[in-house]
């Protein structure tokens, strides 16, 4: 059987060339610092399966993933637009995710942090699966992460 | 033909128009609306629409809410579902309530194209 992560690898893969025609490869871990200031959007999913998804880049990818999705410049993205597309994102990853873990589930509307998380905890962690992919020699981060126990998502 | 599409994010009522002029469907005018409450104002307000795309997961009204009430208020315009919902068990929903396709995001403007004109007359 598939794993969490060859599924999140797989889905991130064919979202990037569908939606954006680019590619996205196995990358390296970028560092914390790098992480903390990433553009973040997530999705939480709750029901039979509880958990949530993560998705992380750096502004510059996630200005030139948005200016794909609105047909315009990067440098004319607005904030709005970068919300929007890095929503629309972690929305198709979480929807997709969905359809391989138990039913029934839902899937919530997406949350963003456009500064990066810092330290700040979105979802309440416990065990996580992490993928490492790149863009364009830019790191995308995608985390999946299940409560712990007793927990439930926000 | 007249589109209506209702999705909450305006990047994705971007693609989904631009792989309708992609797709060659035919000339079409198309309508936007962030969420099924201001679709249905629009759809029962006499937009005249041919068929309606809509997303599933919206705030204030969701897809399936919307296709509930345009059925409830006694009209048949065409519906079709564009949504990163991709389980059987909403297929069957919305396939159940009235609409005639269900495009999974992500998708190509082709699998668009196939959607929106198969099993039209």
């Amino acid at each position: 059987m598939e794993s969490l992560a060859d599924a999140v690898r797989e889905i991130t893969q064919t979202i990037f060339v569908t939606v954006f025609d680019r590619e996205a490869y196995d990358g390296a871990p970028p560092g914390d610092a790098e992480l903390a200031r990433a553009v973040a959007s997530w999705v939480h999913i709750s029901g039979a399966w509880d958990g949530s998804v993560l998705v992380q880049l750096p502004r510059p990818l996630a200005l030139q993933l948005a200016g794909t999705m609105f047909a315009s410049d990067p440098a004319a993205v607005t904030p709005e637009e970068l919300r929007d597309a890095m929503g629309e994102i972690a929305n198709m990853i979480g929807g997709n995710l969905k359809a391989v873990l138990p039913a029934p589930s839902r899937l919530s509307l997406p949350s963003h942090a456009m500064e990066g998380l810092g330290g700040e905890v979105v979802h309440v962690n416990g065990a996580s699966e992490r993928v490492d992919l790149a863009c364009e020699g830019a790191f995308v981060v995608v985390t999946v992460s299940r409560p712990r126990e007793g927990a439930s998502n926000p | 033909m007249r589109i209506l599409v209702v999705d909450d994010s305006k990047a994705m009522r971007m693609i989904v128009a631009r792989s309708l002029r992609q797709a060659e469907i035919g000339a079409f005018e198309m309508a936007e609306a962030p969420d099924g409450e201001a679709a249905l104002a629009l759809i029962v307000g006499g937009g005249a629409f041919d068929l309606v795309i809509a997303d599933w997961n919206m705030p204030k009204m969701t897809g399936i809410e919307l296709l509930t009430a345009v059925r409830n208020a006694g009209l048949e315009v065409d519906f079709g579902f564009v949504s990163s919902e991709t389980t059987q068990e909403f297929q069957k929903r919305a396939k159940d309530a009235g609409a005639r396709f269900f495009v999974t995001k992500p998708f190509t403007p082709e699998a668009l194209r196939d959607a929106v004109l198969g099993g039209r007359a």
